[in-house]
C-alpha cells in the first residue's frame, strides 16, 4: 500500500461535496414515479427513511475506515479476502461504478433526446462529454474535486424554481399520512436506493482526503443535504399532481418545470436540462475515477491508462446499448446491485473489520 | 496534442448539424381548435399569427381534417409553408359537439409532447371552434384575445381556474371530475363566457349558466373574485362583489356519507338602486346572499347528483381525510351523500359614499 502524497490529497470539508454531487444525478429528475407507485402519498417517509439509511451506512463505512489507517477498500479487501477473492470483489465494485457512470450518462442523453433535441447524435455527444471527462480526469483527484463543488453550487439555485408549482398546490394529497404498510415502505426504499447511492465512493477515495477523522461531520452533512432536497422535491411532487398523475410521468421533475413562467422565460425544462448536464459531470467524474482507482490498484497499472480504457469501455457501451428496455433493465440491475450493496455488503463488511480487530487485538495481549 | 485537438475540433462543428429552428422559419402554433367533422372524421383548426408593419396581428389560418388524430396533425402539416411548432400553444378549443363525444387522445398528444407547457387553456366552443378562431378580434392576433379573455375572467370575474395541467389533475385524481369554459362568439368580434362545461369522464355531460358560474366557483376555488346581482326582499336591486371567499369542507367521522361545506365571502357593494345604505340593510343584504348561496350551491349539487359527477371534488377530498376502508365504495354510493351547504357573508362595505 502506497501512501498519497499531500499534494494530491483535498481538505476535509470538500467531501461535503464530493458526497452531495455524486448522489444527486439522474434519479432526481424521475424518481417520483418509482416510488409513488410503491408508497403512494407517503412517498416522502420513504425518502426520509432511505436518507436515514445512508446515514447509517455512511457511518459504518467511516468507522471501517478509520480503523484500518489510511487504506482503501481495494487494501481491505486483499487483507480480509486474500489477494484473489479479495481483488475479484474489488473489480466487481469497478465494474459496478462503471455501469452507475455509464447509466447515468444514458439516461441524460436520452432525456435530451426526449426534452430537447430528438436528433441528438449520441455518438458526438458522448465523445465530447467523455472527452470532457477525460480532461477532468487526467488532473487528478483534486480537480474532480473543484468540479464536485462548482457542481453543487452552481445549480443550487434550481431549488428556487419549485416554488412556481405551490400556486396549483393540494396540500390535502399528503394525508392520510402512513397509511401504506410498512411491506409498502421497505419496498419503495428497495426502489430508492439507486437515486440515494453514490456516498460509498468514499471506500476509493479515502486515502485523498487529508486529515480523513474531520471528513465524517461533512460527509453526513453532504447526505443530510441531498435527503432534504429530495423531501422537498418529493412534497412538491405529491402536493402537486394528482396520485395516477404522478405514477404516469416518467420524468416528474421536469414535468414540474412545465409551469414555471417567468417573464423573460416560457418554459424552464430546457434550463433546467441543460443545467443538469453540470449535475452529472462530477457525477460521472467520480464514478469513473473510482473504476479506474480499483483498477489500477489491482493490476498495478498506472491510473492515466485505466482511465483512458474505462473510457474507451464507456464510449462503446453507450453506443451500443441505447434503447429503453435495456435501459431500465440496467437501471433495474444497479438498483438490485446497490441495494445489496447497502443493506447487506456493507454491514457486513463493517461487521467482519470489527471482528477480525478483535481477533488482533487478542493475539497481541 | 495539437493533432487531438484539431480532431476535437473538428467534432466540436459536428455537434452543429442538428435540426434548426429559426423563428422565422417555422410557423408557431398559437391556437388550435378541433372539431367533429363528417362521420368518425376530426378537424383540426391551426392558428398561425403573422405579424406585419403598423397593423393589427393577423392570423394565418390552416384547417384540414383525418380520421384519427395522428393524421389530422399530419395533414395540417403537409398544408404549412414552414413546419408547425406547438411549444407555443395558447389555448386549445373544442367544438361542442367534439366535447360531448369527448376528446382526451387529443389532450395525451398534448401531454406526451415534451414541447407543450402545462398553462396551455382549454375551453368549449359554442358551436364550432373553428368558427370561433376564424372570426377578428382585437388588435393582439386572435390567440392572445381568446387567451386574455379566459384569463382575466379566472383572475377577476367567476371562472374558476383551469389549465392543461389542472384537467390532467382532475381527470387522472379518480375522485374529481373535468371542469372547462364555455366560450360564446357574440356577434362581429366578440367573445363571451358562457358558462362552464361539466364533464363526465371525457364527454361533456351538462353546464352551468352564466349567472350560475359564481356560486361554482365558490364551490370549487380558494380565492373567488365574482358579481352577483341580488334581488332583496323590500323589491331593491343591490350588486354584490366579492373580494375574498374560502371554502371548507368536512366529512362526518362517523358516517363520510354526510358532509358540511362552509362557505366563507367577504365582499362588498359597488350598486345599490335604493336610496342609503344603512347598517340595517347592510345586514339584510348579508342575509339574503347567504340564502341564495345556500340554496344555488345546493341545487348544484343534487345537479351533479343526478348526473353522477364530481366536479366540487368530493371523491378526492373525502380519500385523503378519512382512511380508504370507510370508503371503498364511494362511487356506488355518491348518490347518497348528503351535503350542508353553510354560507357567512361580511360585507365589507358600500363604497365611498353612504
Amino acid at each position: 500500500m502506497e501512501k498519497v502524497g499531500e499534494r494530491f490529497q483535498v481538505s476535509p470539508f470538500l467531501v461535503f461535496y464530493l458526497v452531495q454531487s455524486i448522489q444527486f444525478g439522474v434519479g432526481v429528475l424521475g424518481f417520483q414515479r418509482i416510488i409513488s407507485k410503491a408508497a403512494g402519498n407517503d412517498a416522502w417517509i420513504v425518502v426520509l427513511l432511505s436518507g436515514l439509511v445512508a446515514h447509517i451506512t455512511f457511518w459504518m463505512i467511516f468507522h471501517m475506515l478509520k480503523k484500518s489507517n489510511g487504506k482503501n477498500i481495494v487494501d481491505i479487501h486483499r487483507e480480509y479476502f486474500g489477494k484473489w477473492i479479495g481483488h475479484s470483489l474489488t473489480l466487481l465494485l469497478a465494474v459496478y461504478y462503471l455501469m452507475l457512470a455509464i447509466t447515468v450518462l444514458i439516461t441524460y442523453t436520452e432525456i435530451v433526446q426526449v426534452w430537447m433535441f430528438p436528433d441528438l447524435n449520441v455518438f458526438i455527444f458522448t465523445f465530447l462529454f467523455l472527452l470532457l471527462v477525460y480532461y477532468i480526469l487526467s488532473g487528478g483527484f483534486r480537480v474532480i474535486t473543484g468540479i464536485a463543488f462548482l457542481g453543487v453550487i452552481l445549480p443550487s439555485y434550481l431549488i428556487f424554481t419549485f416554488i412556481f408549482p405551490l400556486q396549483y398546490a393540494n396540500y390535502h394529497n399528503l394525508f392520510p399520512v402512513f397509511h401504506h404498510t410498512p411491506g409498502e415502505l421497505f419496498s419503495g426504499m428497495f426502489k430508492m436506493t439507486l437515486s440515494m447511492l453514490g456516498y460509498e465512493a468514499i471506500l476509493f477515495y479515502y486515502p485523498f482526503v487529508k486529515n480523513p477523522e474531520k471528513a465524517h461531520k461533512w460527509g453526513q452533512l453532504g447526505i443530510a443535504v441531498t435527503t432534504f432536497v429530495y423531501l422537498i422535491i418529493m412534497l412538491v411532487s405529491i402536493v402537486y399532481f394528482s396520485d395516477a398523475q404522478i405514477e404516469k410521468n416518467i420524468w416528474a421533475t421536469l414535468t414540474l418545470w412545465k409551469i414555471v413562467e417567468m417573464p423573460f422565460v416560457e418554459r424552464f425544462e430546457y434550463i433546467g436540462i441543460a443545467n443538469w448536464n453540470l449535475i452529472i459531470l462530477p457525477n460521472v467524474c467520480i464514478m469513473l475515477w473510482c473504476a479506474s482507482r480499483g483498477l489500477k490498484q489491482v493490476f498495478s497499472f498506472k491510473q492515466k491508462k485505466t482511465i483512458l480504457f474505462i473510457l474507451v469501455i464507456s464510449f462503446i457501451v453507450l453506443n451500443t446499448f441505447n434503447n429503453r428496455e435495456q435501459i431500465n433493465m440496467l437501471n433495474d440491475l444497479l438498483g438490485q446491485f446497490g441495494f445489496y450493496l447497502t443493506y447487506v455488503y456493507i454491514p457486513l463488511i463493517f461487521i467482519l473489520s470489527i471482528v477480525i480487530r478483535k481477533i488482533k487485538e487478542k493475539h497481541k495481549g | 496534442m495539437k493533432k487531438w485537438f484539431l480532431l476535437a475540433l473538428t467534432f466540436l462543428f459536428l455537434a452543429g448539424c442538428m435540426e434548426k429552428e429559426v423563428i422565422d422559419e417555422v410557423n408557431i402554433v398559437l391556437a388550435i381548435g378541433i372539431d367533429k367533422g363528417d362521420g368518425d372524421l376530426k378537424e383540426g383548426t391551426d392558428v398561425i399569427p403573422v405579424y406585419q408593419k403598423n397593423a393589427p396581428v393577423q392570423s394565418e389560418i390552416i384547417s384540414d381534417s383525418g380520421k384519427y388524430y395522428r393524421d389530422m396533425f399530419i395533414n395540417l402539416q403537409k398544408q404549412s409553408s414552414n413546419p408547425l411548432v406547438y411549444g407555443k400553444l395558447e389555448i386549445a378549443l373544442f367544438g361542442e359537439e367534439m366535447a360531448k363525444e369527448g376528446f382526451y387522445d387529443v389532450i395525451d398528444t398534448f401531454e406526451r409532447d415534451s414541447s407543450i407547457g402545462s398553462n396551455v387553456f382549454l375551453a368549449v366552443a359554442r358551436g364550432k371552434a373553428s368558427e370561433m378562431l376564424k372570426g377578428n378580434y382585437g388588435t393582439q392576433g386572435t390567440a392572445d384575445y381568446l387567451y386574455n379573455v379566459i384569463k382575466q375572467n379566472i383572475e377577476t370575474r367567476d371562472l374558476p381556474q383551469e389549465n392543461l395541467h389542472l384537467y390532467l389533475y382532475n381527470f387522472f385524481s379518480n375522485g374529481k371530475d373535468v371542469y372547462l369554459p364555455i366560450l360564446k362568439g357574440s356577434g362581429e368580434g366578440k367573445v363571451d363566457v358562457d358558462g362552464i362545461a361539466l364533464f363526465k369522464n371525457q364527454s361533456m355531460v351538462g353546464e352551468i349558466p352564466p349567472n350560475d358560474m359564481m356560486f361554482f366557483k365558490l364551490l370549487t376555488d380558494k380565492h373567488t373574485k365574482g358579481n352577483y346581482n341580488l334581488l332583496l326582499p323590500n323589491g331593491k336591486i343591490s350588486s354584490i362583489r366579492t373580494i375574498k371567499s374560502k371554502e371548507k369542507l368536512i366529512f362526518n367521522r362517523k358516517n363520510p356519507y354526510e358532509a358540511k361545506i362552509d362557505i366563507y365571502v367577504t365582499g362588498y357593494v359597488p350598486e345599490y338602486s335604493g336610496k342609503k345604505i344603512t347598517p340595517k340593510i347592510l345586514k339584510e343584504i348579508e342575509k339574503a346572499f347567504k340564502a341564495v348561496i345556500e340554496q344555488k350551491a345546493s341545487a348544484m349539487i343534487e345537479e351533479f347528483k343526478r348526473l353522477e359527477i364530481d366536479p366540487i371534488g368530493f371523491g378526492d377530498e373525502v380519500k385523503h381525510s378519512i382512511r380508504y376502508t370507510k370508503v371503498m365504495d364511494w362511487k356506488k354510493n355518491y348518490k347518497n351523500l348528503k351535503v350542508k351547504v353553510n354560507a357567512n357573508v361580511n360585507i365589507s362595505e358600500s363604497g365611498v359614499v353612504e
